[in-house]
């Protein structure tokens, strides 16, 4: 069983596999191998080399026999021209994946032409069978290893090999899934690579009886042709210069990049449901133990939300998420009892348990079948067994809504159901399933993190400020599990939340429910900023950029260019930053000057709001953005480059407070509560100065009736009536002045 | 009949402070941050946006490289009125400030084009200005406007443009740029200037005080306020009624003159109110000062006139030649008023028919002067009057003309004047009269009342004295 996918995606959930094949043939004998495509000096004759590829696939051929049992057998070629010290160094080792617990696979032959023209063949003790090193759960997945010699710029590679199917996953049902490129992992575990291919065959021969469906692929440069001789039906799938795909981040999950097909012998998931409900049900079953746990949450849930929660608790209490289950085929859990009583069990296990005490608890339950994130987006109208986690279905039902509960997250925020699932094809296992479900997907205000940042404490020439960190949703799921699995965690995290203001020491750090199931992850502690304010009379400055979030919350600064990107991009999930920051006045005497404002945007990607609002001795500002959940075309990236620059770019906020002699006089004044003349007086000045003239009028006026005889309070409110617009009022309060023997 | 010089000056001077201030906004293109060798100038914009363009594809967060890509699309947005290129100029300068935050050099490039456009009528742009003036440093803020400067600017424009007077509109303007920059007196003097042009004089003097008490320094304020105690003397219909307005004029230019040791409009001003106040000494020394400073035709000519008008003939005479050499036209007022000072009639006569063939329009004086010199120097003006416009500026000008032309008896004249000004011109015009008709007690009489009347910058008491004289007093 090839899969492609495997070669795409870190699995973090590789399903049970068992039985190693001890008898596995990593070599087979050359002599006996037929060879399914021309050799390779016809090959080459017809090959003509593009000089600006690092390297192209001339043939990738494969040849797939499906016998009367529904066991295949299959033959694969490939040969590559390889024209860069890059591609050098990529397939001078070839890795294959496959199935051990299901199929066995053996190298036929593998040559290299050198650029003069001489052949070369692999050695005998340059091939292998091998557990891959970057997982660390016990399972079946292995790799055909081989090293290619003289492998250099100009070279050809070809090799061939065969693998046979020794086991059915599913009786009397056959399903495979093919790319038409060949996907090549590049050296030191840098991805994978897919290059422009010549020709690419597909060729399934079956006995015409067998019912085969395939997906279709008119979408793509892919000829698809169906025929019959005797007793065999043969269908195959011819793509032509197909280009190199080039993997980028942020692309859309679905496959849609690379022409690729899913064959199968139903095109009915029910048979899938059924097949894999007839594996689970047999497991559910209990023991006293079992029997005791279900008796002592009946006893304290009472609620069908209190039983759900219960069950939520006791697998995250008692047992832990380990993979252990080599040899037993990937997708049959162990009995519900057995999971309790070993501690531990991988997602199925914990699958089968919850269901059985949910059941057992009067709520209606199932497993369900999920293709994690990590998988992408297959094309789900075929169906196929390509499914690599399993959480708990929980229907809507008195008392409770619907429900996806995974319990395999290491205390996980209740239910667990985290960003890897959200979105992604669910197959409920249930015998009367019919159809793919798909997992429901949070709103980007769901996926959010939001700083509290109070500036509240001013020591010498230091400043302080507290910090609270909320989290929802992704980041909820991601910083707790940092905070659970990070090395010097203390010392990390301080390094991380210093990214806010790196002219900032955390000075306190503190998390806040990190295992607890019910309350979302927090943290909070204190910045300590060093030597900020030049004390009593000079001003403090303030900044704030909702880039000082987005550095640390988002990667927009590191988007390709638009030259650069060559595959559409994807924000999914949408995701929101928000932040309330309180600017403090260090004294009374201090006063706002607002620099700059932070700017509101809102394009097709990103909805940003900010307010300031000025308060007695402080200001506040709230900051609102949502990276929206968009799929941009590649004619459109340039527009989205362009608006996540001015993103970045607007103006942030400066504001300082600064000591204003004329304001801190004005507040004296203001609060000392006196009303003589003198003191109206100065303060029409101070409020002219301060360009209050509203309020000048209204003080000039009552200095005006405190002392109508004093030439001076005339003069002011001749002052504070011109800038008020009265003129033929100003003028003549001033000629009272001048009356009254004010010299002007 | 006052030196008409006078309150052109004043006007002109108040006027450009403000408009020519914001004009100074366009934006600077030399002022690069450190190492500027861009060579801009010698190069096509095009060529030089290809090639920073390219350099920046190597050096993508080089921000020097990014003023002067910014420097260059402004260049060439001005070149080819490209709203593109300008757009890209502050998408530029905008990114500079993203690499180092604060650059002044850019702050102040990017301030001047978001001015410019508030100037043109942007909306959007006072935002932008207005974030960018307040990131400024102090220093810098005192090279430029503050950003409601800009606003007044373009609203007076368009009130211009449409006719459509919205004082309290420009008011607000101004009372913003005060607020956004107290220590720039631009917007304290233009403010006051308004208040001025509507006769709000106290109004006017207590804010250029105001600003006096927030900027110390200001040359500009006090010389302001020297000009709208003038004004303001000079309002009530007649200086010399308000004789202690011109005292406080001279107090307020004396205070300006240290802040502006180079100034010569304060010593001219300082000259002519030292006459107004008899105090001729000081008035000839303040002349002095202004020849020194500005030794242009017109000074001296200025001069000439003050040493005239005291009766020093001869100085008067060897300035006006000294002016003449410097090339004072001919057709100046200068040359004729001082003849006829001196009784040199047929100069005056000669210089008189220069000046009247330089005029469009004359005034009732003018008008007036062609019949004394005419008759003096007997010479014949009626042709070339009766080419000319005749320009009454006040209901005391029509009264002038209409005695002086037999439509108003010297009763009625006399009930008209009512301050010093007027008077004096009342005596000089009845006692010339009756000079002509041979009533020497009388025109004695009235030329010595004229003089008495104590207007010292007045032609027609130098006149009267040449006529009492003539009359043998």
């Amino acid at each position: 069983m090839s899969d492609f996918l495997s070669k795409l995606y870190c699995l973090r959930y590789w399903l049970a596999l068992s039985l190693l094949i001890p008898s596995t043939q990593a070599w087979a004998d050359d002599q006996k191998a037929e060879r399914i495509a021309p050799a390779l000096t016809t090959l080459v004759r017809n090959f003509k080399a593009d000089k600006n590829s690092e390297a192209q696939i001339i043939l990738r051929k494969t040849k797939v026999l499906i016998d009367e049992k529904l066991m295949s057998h299959a033959t694969a070629y490939v040969a590559v021209y390889i024209n860069s010290d890059e591609a050098v160094r990529d397939y001078s080792q070839i890795s294959v994946s496959f199935n051990s617990f299901y199929e066995d696979i053996a190298l036929e032959f593998a040559n290299v032409r050198t650029p003069d023209g001489k052949m070369d063949s692999i050695k005998a003790d340059a091939t292998q069978i091998q557990s891959p090193t970057d997982e660390n759960f016990y399972h079946d997945r292995k790799e055909l290893l081989f090293s290619l010699p003289n492998v250099r710029k100009g070279s050809i590679i070809e090799f061939q090999y065969r693998y046979i199917d020794t086991k059915k996953m599913v009786p009397n049902q056959w399903f495979d899934s093919f790319s038409f490129h060949w996907w090549e992992d590049r050296a030191a575990g840098q991805g994978s690579r897919a290059d422009s291919i010549v020709t690419s065959e597909l060729e399934i021969t079956a006995p015409a009886n067998i019912t085969l469906v395939g997906s279709d692929t008119s979408r793509y440069p892919i000829a698809h042709k169906r025929s019959s001789k005797g007793a065999q039906q043969t269908l195959t799938w011819t793509g032509k210069n197909l280009a190199k795909i080039e993997l980028q981040n942020a692309m859309p999950r679905e496959h849609d990049y690379a022409p690729y097909v899913r064959v199968a012998t139903t095109a009915k998931w029910n048979d899938v449901a059924r097949w894999a409900d007839g594996l689970v049900e047999p497991h559910l079953v209990s023991d006293t133990k079992l029997t005791a746990l279900i008796a002592d949450i009946n006893k304290t849930a009472l609620t069908p939300e209190q039983k759900t929660k219960a069950v939520y608790r006791a697998i995250q209490d008692r047992v832990r998420y380990v993979f252990a289950h080599v040899g037993r085929g990937g997708y049959e859990p162990h009995d519900a009892f057995e999971v309790l009583k070993n501690g531990y069990g991988d997602c199925k296990d914990q699958t089968v348990l919850a269901v059985m005490l949910l059941r057992q608890l009067g709520i209606a339950a199932n497993p369900a079948l999920i293709v994690t994130r990590a998988r992408g987006l297959p094309d789900m109208q075929i169906p196929g067994v390509s499914f690599d986690h399993m959480i708990v279905h929980i229907p809507a039902q008195q008392g409770l809504q619907e429900m996806w509960m995974d319990t395999t997250g290491e205390t996980s925020l209740y239910p667990g159901f985290s960003v890897g699932i959200e979105g992604q094809p669910a197959l409920i296992v249930n015998k009367n399933t019919q159809a793919i479900s798909v997992l429901p997907s949070l709103a980007a205000k769901q996926h959010f993190a939001e700083l509290e940042l109070v500036f509240d404490k001013f020591s010498g020439r230091d400043a302080q400020a507290s910090f609270k960190l909320h989290f929802g949703g992704l980041y909820e799921q991601r910083l707790r599990s940092m905070w659970q699995y990070a090395n010097e965690r203390d010392k990390y995290f301080r390094e991380l939340i210093g990214q806010i203001y790196n002219s900032a020491e955390v000075s306190e750090l503190t998390a806040s429910n990190a295992d607890n199931l019910w309350q979302p992850f927090t943290l909070s502690g204190r910045f300590t900023f060093t030597n900020v304010w030049g004390g009593k009379q000079e001003p403090i400055n303030y900044s704030f950029s909702i880039t000082q979030l987005t550095n640390l919350f988002a990667d927009l600064r590191n988007l390709h260019t638009v030259q650069d990107r060559k595959q559409p991009y994807v924000v999914d999930p949408g995701y929101n930053l928000r932040s309330r920051i309180v600017f403090t006045s260090p004294d009374s005497d201090h006063h706002l000057r607002l620099k700059t404002q932070g700017e509101n945007i809102d394009n097709a990607y990103y909805t940003l709001t900010q307010t300031g609002v000025q308060e007695k001795n402080r200001y506040v500002i709230n900051q609102d953005l949502t990276v929206k959940a968009v799929k941009i075309a590649l004619q459109n990236y340039g527009d989205f480059y362009q608006k996540t620059n001015e993103l970045i770019e607007s103006n942030d906020w400066a504001l300082s407070y600064e000591y204003n002699k004329t304001a801190a006089e004005l507040i004296a004044l203001e609060s000392n509560g006196k009303t003589d003349v003198a003191s109206l007086i100065a303060l029409t000045k101070l409020h002219i100065k301060n360009g209050a003239y509203e309020k000048s009028l209204t003080t000039a006026q009552q200095a005006v009736k405190a002392s109508p005889k004093k030439a001076e309070a005339y003069y002011v409110l001749g002052l504070a009536q011109g800038y008020n617009q009265l003129l033929p009022e100003s003028d003549a309060s001033f000629k009272k002045a001048e009356a009254l023997g004010y010299k002007l | 009949m006052m030196s008409p010089k006078r309150l052109q000056l004043i006007s002109a001077a108040l006027l450009a402070t403000v408009l020519l201030g914001g004009c100074s906004q366009q934006p600077r293109i030399n002022p690069a941050p450190a190492n500027n060798s861009s060579g801009i100038q010698d190069k096509s914009a095009s060529t030089e946006i290809a090639a920073l363009e390219l350099q920046l594809k190597q050096a993508s967060n080089n921000a020097e490289l990014y003023y002067k890509l910014g420097l260059a699309y402004i260049v060439d947005a001005e070149k080819n009125k490209s709203p593109r290129s300008r757009a890209l100029a502050i998408e530029n300068l905008r990114h500079v400030l993203t690499l180092v935050p604060g650059n002044p050099a850019t702050l102040k490039l990017l301030y001047n084009i978001y001015y410019e456009d508030i100037v043109a009528g942007d909306k959007q742009a006072f935002t932008s200005a207005s974030h960018i003036f307040n990131q400024l440093s102090s220093a810098t803020k005192t090279e430029v406007n503050a950003p409601s400067l800009a606003v007044f600017l373009q609203r007076y424009l368009a009130q211009q443009k449409t006719g459509n007077k919205n004082r309290a509109e420009l008011y607000r303007a101004l009372l913003a740029a005060i607020n956004e920059q107290p220590s720039s007196d631009k917007a304290y003097i233009q403010l006051a200037k308004m208040y001025r042009e509507e006769n709000y004089f106290p109004l006017a003097l207590a804010t250029l005080k105001l600003g006096a008490e927030q900027i110390a320094n200001s040359g500009d304020l006090y010389q302001a306020i020297g000009n709208t105690y003038e004004a303001r003397a000079e309002a009530s219909g007649c200086s010399y009624e308000q004789t202690a307005y011109l005292g406080d004029a001279i107090q307020f230019y004396q205070q300006a003159v240290p802040l502006a040791p180079e100034s010569a409009e304060l010593h001219f001003a300082l000259a002519r109110l030292y006459l107004d106040k008899n105090l001729y000494q000081l008035a000839l020394h303040e002349s002095s000062i202004l020849v020194e400073l500005e030794p242009s035709a017109e000074n001296i000519a200025f001069s000439a006139q003050n040493f005239s008008m005291l009766g020093k003939e001869q100085t008067a005479h060897k300035l006006l030649e000294q002016a003449q050499a410097q090339g004072l036209s001919a057709s100046d007022s200068a040359y004729h008023e001082i003849y006829m000072n001196s009784g040199q009639w047929m100069k005056a006569a000669r210089s008189f028919t220069d000046y009247l063939q330089a005029q469009k329009n004359i005034s009732v004086y003018a008008f007036i002067k062609a019949d004394i010199i005419g008759q003096h120097a007997d010479v014949d003006f009626s042709t070339l009057i009766a080419q000319k416009q005749l320009t009454v500026n006040s209901k005391w000008e029509g009264a002038i003309y209409a005695f002086w032309t037999g439509k108003m008896t010297r009763t009625q004249f006399e009930r008209l004047a009512t301050n010093r000004c007027e008077r004096t011109e009342f005596f000089f015009y009845t006692g010339y009269r009756d000079y002509r008709a041979g009533h020497t007690a009388a025109a004695q009489q009235q030329f010595s009342a004229a003089i008495e009347q104590n207007t010292y910058r007045f032609i027609e008491r130098p006149l009267a004295q040449y006529f009492l004289t003539a009359l043998g007093r």
